[in-house]
């Protein structure tokens, strides 16, 4: 008898001589490289930015004290920060804003953290990807108007940002390619740049939820993770819209290239006079499409934050995550009193995971509980993201 | 006892048993196989996934599981037409990674055709590949237990689907044909530009001591959306583990391209006596990735792969008794190139940070017990992760033509 | 869905060149004008009836029910593809002249795109001083020296090609399957200008121009009788040059009996409202914003010739574009 392990060595080295050697050589072709201090972990895919506007820290800054200030309105009334207030994830706890001429706008103010992962930026528009293209809307829209700046009216608030002694250099640093960003033809080009590159850059991955994954068993209570897997489960099917790092299944980043429509879904809300319709003008992707199977579609919400957005839903319509459970646990809203009288768990359009579920009062308590593991503490007092003019009072009255 | 080492040389000797035409003399045959193994431990934890880095898995390459397990039970009936005409029916067990997958399949289905007096064959059909001996061979025909690793890692273990060969069978030492494929097996997928085909020739020699075997082949898959059936592919969800334990849900990463595989297979064999037999066996197979990686969320790679893979696998054949030892390795060679490259390549399993060469070598002593049943031990030394893993098993094999009862020897 | 416009009253038109009468008619060799192609010049005008438009003036008995005063407001629009049409029913293509940089995109047919703005006033139609921006004739050339001329068309609106790029600038469409830039498809001349700051030429939330801002106020609620054109039910990636729309909403309009030497092109804002009453609102925002299931939209649309849910595009109104004589 041979004794077989004396093969060994030999074929070591047999195996040896044919190579080995192996690797794999990755190239992500720049996406993970960027100077600006995203204020987030190194896990996070960095978001998309347009080639004409890369973020840097100086347009980031000068978009922040944009973003503050009243006088960049039609009536020096309000400010981004009017319906977007950082205690509340940058929402503003209304059911619906009002704009500086008291106009109401129709739907709820949305958190605006995280907005650079958004495939798409508002509640029902499927056409606006880019957040330099939203941001035109609410500074210059007039249906409705929010901002209130108009033809009339735009040289004298761009006069009134050119008086402030801040702006002079904030301007020239943030773009210092050009003779002279604040006074010259592209002053409101560069104020929409820099909004956009503070909105990008307000960032929220600081959650007891990201503690957890990242190893940090504790970090959710024992509630929280009954919560989460009832989240998870074929029962609620919450996972399937919410899904992934932002929460949200309307994502993008620079490592994915979508392929598939940006999402949309109905879930139930109304089904006004049993035809399936949504209140005007709330009536989401249709609005823009005209293709009556996208009446009451909406993206679906990020969830990064959301026990700091009360009210709920695209207009406001649910005051507390609990209501926003029960109905997806009755598989749509059942609204029996006027205005908006229907049955909106028949709606036709309704997406087939909104199915009914039997949920208990210590179910839905957990589900909040995970819910509210989703809130990152740090940004609402983050100093990178506050009042900037608030800072310079301090200073200025300081010895 | 003479027609005992007959049996066993024969059935080890050749992977071509897989393929086998029922006589005009024998019209009707019906045989069963069974192994049965017991493993000293898993390969992977209960709640964690077989990806062995640098390289895209799929199709059946479940990991080793501790404990007794059925590697596969065969049941086939063959049966001869006519002059020109047969046909074969097959069913398999093989075991599987989770309670969800397993199952009995229909691996053979077909109706073949024979020249008369000529060497032509074609067969249409559910088919298992003759292209590979190796690929072809069931566990009570190897050696070992556990198939080689190049063909989980290229073929996903077994080589089963729906399609037709073309042959020139076994004249004069020769065979040679071509085979296509719809793509149902891995490493192709059935879509639309999806499906496979090869191309194959041997040459087999018999003297007096000594004999021989050599061949090579090409085979070439198309892939869209190519999804790791092992643990992905359809709606998913995150695996439930009891208290204490975590599971994360399988990264469900596709594949779309091209994959080209080559592959050379020699046998030597020296009979030194009555009772004494050498052989040495091996084959070396090299695949050509070239395709896409990408996610259902649209993030996407182009990868550019070149993968080796190997084994050899000595032995020592003593009355009934074999030993051998198989050593097998892996080389991979990537390049992803995206901006979702470093994600895709980690979760797709072609990451390979620690330039892992994958190996494995396993120790048998195999022996023939009964006619119909051989006992087998094995030591298994399991590198095809970074982490090495060693292992060794006990296994019974029955090997048995049930019809017609009685001695007849497996021939063409 | 033409308007067809008979014509009304008659005036010389400018024509640079010779006069548009003979087969050497001018070629100036600049401006990529093919050989032979005559210089042309086509100046329109608004008009409130018989009455010029102006910004801040006061129009009586718009509209339906007995008539409403009104009080001009806005008065812009796009036009491209314009062209010639002969005695004998052939297209001449117009190519617009590029010398007009902010006015407008040089080309023929979907090229040639230009930003018309009536307005007399200030910008947003407030202020006393004369608008910067006004611009109210088209130049360009067309071979139409040996031609006789019966009649102008042009399409209101910005070609669908163009219409759902970046109109702040500098970011051209990105192709989805080659992430290759879509050549031509960086917003420039009257195409960028409209989209930056308070613009008023571009639709933001729907990602498209407004094709034609037509704007009377009515006094007595203060309101804004907005006349917004612009394409509606669109699907497709705005940025990846993939959104088109079931509703293009651009009007093809034909001046009939249009000649160069006489006549400037009316739009009558009276004709337009002339089957609203400006006082009251349908539904969604006040007036028409394209929307249709805003039924003051019904009969602007017909007006403009547009098809509409109940309405009828083919309908016989009094024309909204018209030549009338150069005054």
């Amino acid at each position: 008898m041979i004794p077989t392990r004396l093969f060994l060595p030999a074929l070591c080295l047999l195996l040896a001589a044919c190579g080995g050697g192996s690797s794999t050589r990755v190239d992500d072709q720049n996406a993970s490289a960027s100077d600006f201090n995203w204020n987030m972990p190194g896990w996070v895919p960095l978001p998309m930015e347009p080639a004409n506007n890369r973020i840097t820290e100086e347009k980031f800054q000068l978009g922040r004290h944009l973003f503050y200030d009243t006088d960049l309105s039609g009536n020096g009334t309000i400010s981004c920060e009017s319906c977007h207030q950082q205690d509340k994830a940058f929402t503003d706890g209304r059911v619906r804003p009002v704009g500086a001429t008291g106009e109401v706008h129709p739907r709820n103010a949305q958190s605006i953290a995280n907005a650079a992962w958004l495939r798409t930026l508002t509640w029902g528009n499927p056409a606006l990807t880019e957040i330099e293209q939203q941001i035109v809307v609410p500074l210059f829209g007039i249906d409705p108007v929010e901002h209130g700046i108009n033809e009339a009216n735009q040289d004298m608030v761009l006069a009134r940002l050119q008086e402030k002694p801040e702006y002079q250099s904030l301007f020239a640093a943030a773009y210092p390619e050009q003779d002279d960003p604040l006074f010259g033809e592209l002053a409101w080009q560069n104020i929409v740049r820099s909004l956009s590159s503070f909105v990008r850059g307000i960032t929220s991955f600081r959650s007891d939820f990201d503690r957890y994954n990242a190893g940090e068993v504790g970090a959710l209570s024992a509630s929280a993770k009954r919560g989460m897997n009832l989240f998870n489960s074929e029962r609620l099917e919450c996972f399937h819209c919410h899904e992934g790092y932002t929460l949200t299944a309307s994502v993008r980043d620079r490592r994915i290239t979508p392929t598939v429509p940006a999402p949309f879904n109905n879930t139930g809300l109304y089904n006004i006079d049993g035809i399936s319709g949504y209140p005007a003008p709330n009536t989401g992707k249709y609005e823009l499409s005209g293709n009556p199977a996208d009446m009451g579609r909406f993206r679906p919400q990020s969830l990064r934050n959301v026990a700091l957005t009360a009210p709920y839903n695209h207009d406001g319509s649910t005051a507390t995550l609990r209501d926003v459970i029960r109905n997806y646990a009755a598989g749509g809203r059942n609204i029996t009193t006027p205005p908006h009288v229907g049955d909106g768990r028949m709606n036709v359009n309704k997406d087939p995971f909104i199915v009914s579920f039997t949920i208990s009062e210590a179910e839905i308590d957990d589900v909040v509980a995970f819910l509210e593991s989703l809130t990152d503490h740090e940004l609402i007092d983050d100093p990178r993201y506050s009042n900037p003019w608030l800072e310079v009072t301090v200073q200025d009255t300081a010895p | 006892m003479k027609r005992v080492f007959l049996f066993s040389t024969v059935a080890l000797a050749g992977a071509a048993q897989a393929h086998y035409i029922p006589t005009t003399q024998t019209p009707t045959t019906v045989d069963a196989d069974l192994v049965a193994t017991w493993r000293s431990a898993s390969l992977v934890e209960e709640y964690d996934y077989w990806q062995v880095p640098g390289t895209l898995m799929g199709g059946h390459a479940w990991p080793a599981r501790e404990g007794v397990q059925v590697d596969e039970m065969n049941l086939s009936l063959n049966h001869r037409i006519d002059e020109n005409l047969f046909g074969g029916v097959g069913l398999a067990s093989h075991p599987e990674g989770d309670d969800s997958h397993g199952g009995v399949e229909l691996e053979h289905a077909y109706v073949g055709w024979i020249q008369s007096d000529g060497p032509w064959v074609a067969e249409v059909g559910r088919l298992s590949a003759a292209f590979s001996p190796s690929l072809m061979a069931h566990a009570a025909q190897r050696l070992a237990s556990e198939a080689p690793l190049a063909n989980d890692v290229f073929f996903g273990r077994h080589f089963h689907d729906d399609g037709a060969r073309l042959w020139w069978h076994e004249t004069a030492g020769v065979s040679a044909g071509a085979e296509i494929w719809r793509g149902k097996a891995f490493p192709a997928t059935d879509s639309g530009d999806g499906g496979a085909w090869d191309v194959f020739a041997r040459y087999q020699w018999q003297g007096e001591r000594w004999s021989f075997q050599a061949g090579g082949w090409f085979y070439s898959a198309a892939a869209e959306a190519r999804a790791d059936h092992r643990y992905g592919g359809g709606h998913q969800h995150v695996p439930v583990a009891p208290p204490g334990q975590t599971a994360t849900a399988f990264s469900d990463i596709r594949y779309t391209g091209d994959t080209d595989i080559q592959g050379l297979h020699m046998e030597l064999a020296y009979r030194v006596s009555r009772d004494w037999r050498l052989a040495l066996e091996g084959e070396w197979m090299r695949a050509k990735l070239d395709g896409v990686v990408h996610d259902a969320i649209g993030r996407q790679a182009d990868l550019d792969g070149t993968q080796d893979g190997g084994w050899i696998q000595p032995s020592v054949h003593w009355r009934q008794h074999t030993f051998a030892v198989r050593a097998e390795q892996l080389t991979t060679d990537n390049d992803m190139v995206g901006p979702a490259a470093p994600q895709l390549g980690d979760e797709s399993g072609l990451a390979n940070p620690e330039e892992h060469d994958p190996r494995r070598f396993t120790a048998i002593w195999r022996w023939q017990w009964r006619d119909n049943v051989a006992l087998r031990a094995e030591a298994v030394r399991d590198e095809s992760l970074p982490e090495t893993e060693n292992r060794w098993t006990l296994g019974v094999i029955w090997q048995q033509r049930l019809w017609p009862v009685g001695p007849v020897g497996h021939n063409h | 869905m033409r308007i067809v416009l008979p014509a009304l009253l008659g005036l010389g038109v400018v024509l640079t060149g010779c006069g548009g009468s003979s087969s050497s008619s001018s070629d100036n060799g600049s401006g990529g004008g093919q050989p032979g192609a005559t210089q042309v010049s086509i100046p329109f005008r608004a008009m409130v009836g018989n009455e010029p438009f102006e910004c801040g003036r006061t129009y009586a008995g718009i509209g339906l029910n007995g008539g409403n005063n009104a009080v001009g407001n806005d008065a812009r629009l796009f036009i491209h593809n314009v062209r010639f049409v002969t005695n004998d029913d052939r297209e001449i293509p117009v190519t617009l002249d590029d010398q007009v940089a902010d006015h407008q995109k040089a080309g023929a047919g979907e090229e040639g795109i230009a930003l018309i703005d009536l307005r007399d006033k200030s910008l947003g139609c407030t202020g006393e001083d004369a608008n910067p921006d006004y611009y109210d004739t088209v130049t360009g050339r067309a071979d139409i020296a040996d031609e006789n001329i019966r009649a102008l068309r042009f399409s209101v609106g910005v070609p669908e090609k163009y219409n759902h790029i970046d109109a702040q600038g500098g970011q051209p469409q990105i192709d989805a399957d080659s992430g290759e830039p879509i050549p031509g498809s960086e917003a420039t001349g009257p195409l960028i200008a409209s989209g930056m700051g308070a613009g008023g030429m571009h639709w933001s939330w729907a990602m498209g121009y407004v094709h034609a801002r037509l704007e009377m106020q009515v006094p007595a609620s203060s309101n804004v009788f907005y006349i917004h054109l612009g394409s509606t039910a669109c699907e497709g990636e705005a940025v990846n040059g993939e959104r088109t729309c079931a509703n293009g909403n651009r009007p093809d309009v034909e001046v009939d009996g249009f000649d160069l030497r006489q006549h400037v092109v009316r739009m009558d804002l009276a004709s337009l409202l002339s089957g609203n009453d400006i006082t009251v609102n349908q539904g969604g925002p006040f007036g028409c914003m394209s929307s249709d299931v805003d039924l003051d939209c019904l009969p602007i649309f017909e007006r403009l010739g547009l098809p509409f849910p109940g309405g009828d595009p083919d309908g016989d109104f009094a024309p909204v574009f018209s030549a009338v004589d150069a005054d």
